[in-house]
């Protein structure tokens, strides 16, 4: 009879053993075993052995990093995180056989871009947003193969590159911004994402908002962000596009028009305030002299167009 | 002070680069994990980028230079034009990218630099920063028969600057903390108005204000639903000061008021406005199950002013508040306070009931309050008398705007979809009537829309896709006479393919606003239509060319009241312009790495109108490698500026800059 004693010290480095033995083992003696991918997945490396050049340029894009996060789930797989599962692919080779985002119709390519980054603030206006409306997929912006000077990444860090890529859409948009009065978008100093949240946001036109909730024109304009003692409505219930154009206009400060005085009467035009008609906007006193060039530019006195903190009048 | 800026950020640059270097060939010679082989083998560069370097010559533009300034405003000298530098060292610690890119720095009135810098799954710190010179210095603008000082009221010569830093943390893919710092400033000078009743002086005026917000949070991911919460607050100050001690007759052009010529000889204004406030948001989305989505946001700011104002003025001037007192001195000092709680919130929600179906319900809210009072003390001096006099204001703002949408979007077939929808908008705001409104002191007005949405979107097949949105309004009441009332908007948008080289785009875009109430009648036209195409042959590698052409036109016709007779008058305005730009890339014979590239194009304007003008900006650019590192670059622009009525503020002038590009 052996000693429990003698069985019991053995029997301590018998898992180990054992456990050496199976990491040891050739791996062709597991080829039956279970692939290490859920069923129909494939694996990064089987879509390199024909998408070489592919998987070489996707090594050095951002999403490349789920190939080793363990965390999200797509560990040495995450081409399918995208294409789906592609162990028919892979043996049939066929193009019907994968998913391929780019000729998906909008909404079942933007389903699969969102089920990672739904998860983001960026995201938070999406339904509001025209691109969501007008069922405009990500890929239209976004390449997700791209690398160096194509990537998206790259290409949304300079001005110009967010300018052409927002351009190609938006040309009357872009042509605003060939008159003279105009933002500084042709000089690469801003871009239009500067102002426009492409992804959407809580204001119309997808306006950034600032500060919590303020339109993004304050960011840059701080000093008409008030509050004022004496506040001019307008600004604060209709918004900055009510005298100004923001693209690019004809009219210098970007007004939407020619001259001050018919900026500011087509809404001071109303013997009471509000009209019959509802609307606010008293007519000015008889002494604004219209004839006389000096009473025609109305922010020569009311300078403090946007708000004051002294003059009920706006005039300092 | 930008070369110091410069100096310091390269040397930064180099100094951080030094260590990573060495790393990267210390991990090439001995050659340790595989992983590390594998990046290392490729042989890339650890740092790669483009560096611009030239100088500009601009022709003494001809005409009014300071339109030119105004619109244009590229100096000469030496430049970095461009630099975009991107680090990514194997193995080193701090960081495993590092991005270096600006523009325009040597003198120019816009300047940029943005930094980047990441550690996978460690950190992200993104910078930015830019300057934007505003220069604005057209007569038109201001009073155009003055002469003269007051020629040019209303000018500024300021530089409006930004810096925006964020650092975020990845301790995990759960959490991500963030903290923010953001400072706008604005520093320079200008011209502007001094009121004194009856007349008004252009005065100096130095300009500058500055705000800073500090701003932290924390992203929550929990798979299938985020949360977001942050947190922050703002500092701002104003110190903006107006002053002359020069006799000066002001903008009554020598007229005498009651039979007394009013001057100003000494007239001093200094503005001292304090404010921040603290500002929350939070930030919810969930995706529960696979067949809904949801979104939601609480956004509130609270920002706060406390006004300081003084005001010393001399001269002969005329106070019209307690009858016609003509004073030598005058003092005013005001102190007051104000603040605007604003709430904002956002739900939205997307029900998927069936693979073709999609529906959207939005809510949206937004409700602003400003309280605000001041205390403004006068003091006026005349040779026999003194006046003293205390006033206090009390104002309010309240405004709220809320909009509700439902729309369904149906796949009537995999290449087209239909959408359908109605939103109704309503709000009221409330104020301080005008100064001359006796029966409302407080004006309410009210605002209430329904809209009708609907759009298509067809894709027949692979090369075409027809997008077309369309809404339609009944407005019931609106703010101000020019805002939207009875209107319908159309956007239509063609793509299209032709061949893989060759692109189409149209674009389509019509509002239509009326509103006839009686008093009002106001009609609004705006259409757009633009044509853009693309062209790039064997993939763009000889010839390619990006050209598009919109033609515009607004006509808006409303009725407004003349003061001084009080009798109806026509505003009418039109402005129908035709725009147009062309970017052709040639990509030259040559031999090695000699290949030159000739850019040709530009863009012009020309409309017609209330304000007719013609603005050109043709380009050219010629790039010739000289090695494989090393490029000459060489560019030539024309802007040329004319407008019909306002003749003295065109101008015209050549620009060439030329340099040498270094490729990394």
């Amino acid at each position: 009879m052996v000693p429990s004693r003698l069985i019991s010290s053995r029997a301590v480095w018998l898992p180990p053993l054992l456990l050496f033995a199976w990491a040891a083992m050739p791996g062709a003696l597991f080829a039956q075993e279970e692939s290490q991918f859920p069923p129909g997945y494939a694996g990064t490396e089987s879509c390199a052995m024909c998408h070489e050049d592919v998987v070489e340029n996707y090594k050095k894009n951002r999403h490349y990093r789920l190939e080793t996060n363990e965390k999200r789930g797509w560990k040495d797989r995450s081409c399918e995180s995208c294409h789906g599962p592609g162990a028919k692919h892979s043996e049939s080779a066929a193009a019907e056989d994968i998913r391929n985002p780019l000729k998906l119709k909008a909404v079942d390519a933007d389903q699969g871009c969102l089920s990672c980054h739904r998860n983001q603030p960026l995201q938070i206006g999406r339904l509001q947003n025209g691109h969501a409306r007008s069922q405009t997929p990500c890929t239209s912006c976004h390449n997700v193969h791209e690398t160096g000077a194509k990537a998206t990444a790259v290409i949304h860090q300079t001005a110009a590159g967010v300018n052409q890529q927002c351009a190609g859409c938006h040309t009357d948009i872009w042509a605003s911004f060939q008159k003279p009065h105009r933002h500084r978008l042709n000089e690469g100093v801003m871009k239009c994402t500067d102002c426009h949240n492409p992804h959407g946001s809580n204001l119309a036109r997808n306006i950034r908002t600032v500060h919590a909730n303020e339109p993004n024109c304050f960011k840059c304009h701080s000093d008409k962000r008030g509050p004022f003692v004496f506040e001019h409505a307008p600004v604060r219930n209709q918004g900055c596009s009510t005298c100004h154009e923001p693209h690019g206009s004809s009219n210098p400060r970007m007004l939407t028009r020619h001259e001050v005085a018919n900026q500011c009467l087509e809404c001071h035009a109303n013997l009471l305030s509000p009209s019959p008609a509802g609307v606010a906007g008293g007519v000015p006193p008889a002494i604004h002299d219209l004839r006389q060039p000096r009473w025609r530019q109305c922010t020569l006195c009311h300078q403090k167009i946007h708000g004051s903190n002294v003059s009920r009048g706006l005039l300092r | 002070m930008k070369r110091e800026v410069i100096r310091w950020l390269l040397a930064a640059l180099f100094a951080a680069a030094l260590p990573a270097q060495e790393v990267t060939e210390a991990k090439t010679t001995s050659q340790e994990a595989p992983g590390e082989q594998a990046a290392v083998v490729t042989g890339e560069p650890f740092m790669r980028g483009v560096v611009d370097i030239g100088a500009r010559w601009v022709k003494d533009p001809q005409g009014d230079f300071q339109t030119y300034r105004s619109i244009v405003n590229l100096g000469q000298g030496a430049r970095l034009a461009n630099m975009d530098l991107n680090m990514e060292p194997v193995g080193f610690k701090l960081f495993d990218s590092m991005r270096l890119s600006g523009s325009n720095w040597g003198g120019d009135p816009f300047n940029t630099l943005r930094f980047n810098l990441e550690k996978n799954n460690i950190y992200r710190f993104d910078g930015t920063y830019s300057n934007i010179a505003y220069f604005n210095y057209l007569p038109s603008f201001a009073n155009t028969q003055a002469t003269g000082a007051f020629f040019n009221q209303r000018a500024y010569d300021t530089q409006i600057r930004n810096i925006d830093n964020e650092l975020q943390i990845f301790p995990g893919t759960r959490f991500t903390p963030y903290v923010a710092y953001t400072r706008n400033t604005d520093f320079g000078n200008g011209i502007t108005t001094l009121v004194v009743d009856r007349n008004e002086f252009p005065l100096r005026n130095l300009i500058r204000w500055g705000q800073d917000t500090f701003r932290g949070g924390i992203r929550a991911d929990f798979g299938r639903s985020h949360l977001t919460v942050e947190h922050g607050d703002t500092q701002f100050r104003d110190d903006q000061q107006v002053f002359s001690t020069e006799r000066l007759g002001g903008n009554r052009g020598g007229v005498p008021f009651v039979g007394q010529n009013l001057f100003l000889t000494d007239g001093r204004q200094a503005y001292a406005v304090r404010g921040g406030g603290r500002f929350s948001k939070v930030l919810f989305v969930a995706n529960p199950y696979d067949w809904v989505d949801l979104y939601g946001q609480v956004l509130y700011a609270n920002p706060k002013t406390y006004p300081g104002f003084f005001q010393n003025t001399m001269g002969n001037l005329v106070d019209a508040q307690q009858g016609l007192l003509f004073f030598g001195r005058g003092f005013d000092t005001l102190f007051g306070d104000a603040r605007r709680p604003h709430t904002s919130g956002t739900f939205t929600m997307e029900l998927r009931p069936h693979n073709r179906i999609r529906i959207r319900e939005m809510y949206e809210t937004d409700r602003i309050k400003t309280d605000t009072s001041a205390l403004l003390s006068t003091q006026l001096l005349t040779p026999t008398s003194a006046l003293s006099r205390e006033r206090g204001f009390i104002d309010r703002l309240e405004a709220s705007h809320t909009r509700q949408t439902v729309e369904a979007l149906v796949d009537v077939h995999r290449r087209f979809t239909i959408r359908g929808g109605y939103r109704y908008e309503w709000g009221d705001s409330v104020f301080r009537g005008g100064v001359l409104n006796q029966f409302n002191p407080q004006e309410r007005i009210n605002l209430e829309r329904h809209v009708g949405l609907a759009g298509i979107q067809a894709r027949p097949w692979d090369r075409l896709t027809i997008n077309v949105n369309a809404e339609a309004s009944n407005g019931v009441r609106t703010y101000y006479r020019t805002g939207l009332q009875d209107y319908h908007k159309i956007r239509a948008q063609v793509r299209y393919r032709l061949t893989e080289s060759l692109n189409f785009n149209g674009v389509h875009v019509r509002l239509d606003n009326r509103n006839p109430a009686e008093g009002v009648d106001f009609k609004f036209l705006a259409q757009n239509t633009s044509l853009n195409l693309q062209w790039l042959p064997r993939g763009g590698n000889r010839v390619s060319i990006l050209a598009d052409y919109t033609r515009s036109a607004i006509r808006s016709d409303i009725d407004y009241l003349q003061p001084h007779i009080l009798q109806p008058a026509q505003s009418l305005y039109v402005d129908n312009a035709h725009t147009g730009s062309l970017l052709a890339d040639f990509n030259l014979r040559g031999s090695g790495v000699v290949r030159p590239k000739l850019t040709l194009g530009g863009s012009f304007v020309t409309t017609a109108g209330s304000r007719p003008s013609r603005y050109y900006q043709p380009t050219g650019r010629f790039l010739l490698p000289l090695t494989e590192k090393v490029h000459f670059y060489s560019e030539w622009r024309w802007f040329g500026l004319a407008q019909p009525f306002y003749l003295f503020e065109g101008f015209r002038t050549h620009m060439i800059m030329t340099g040498l590009r270094f490729n990394m």
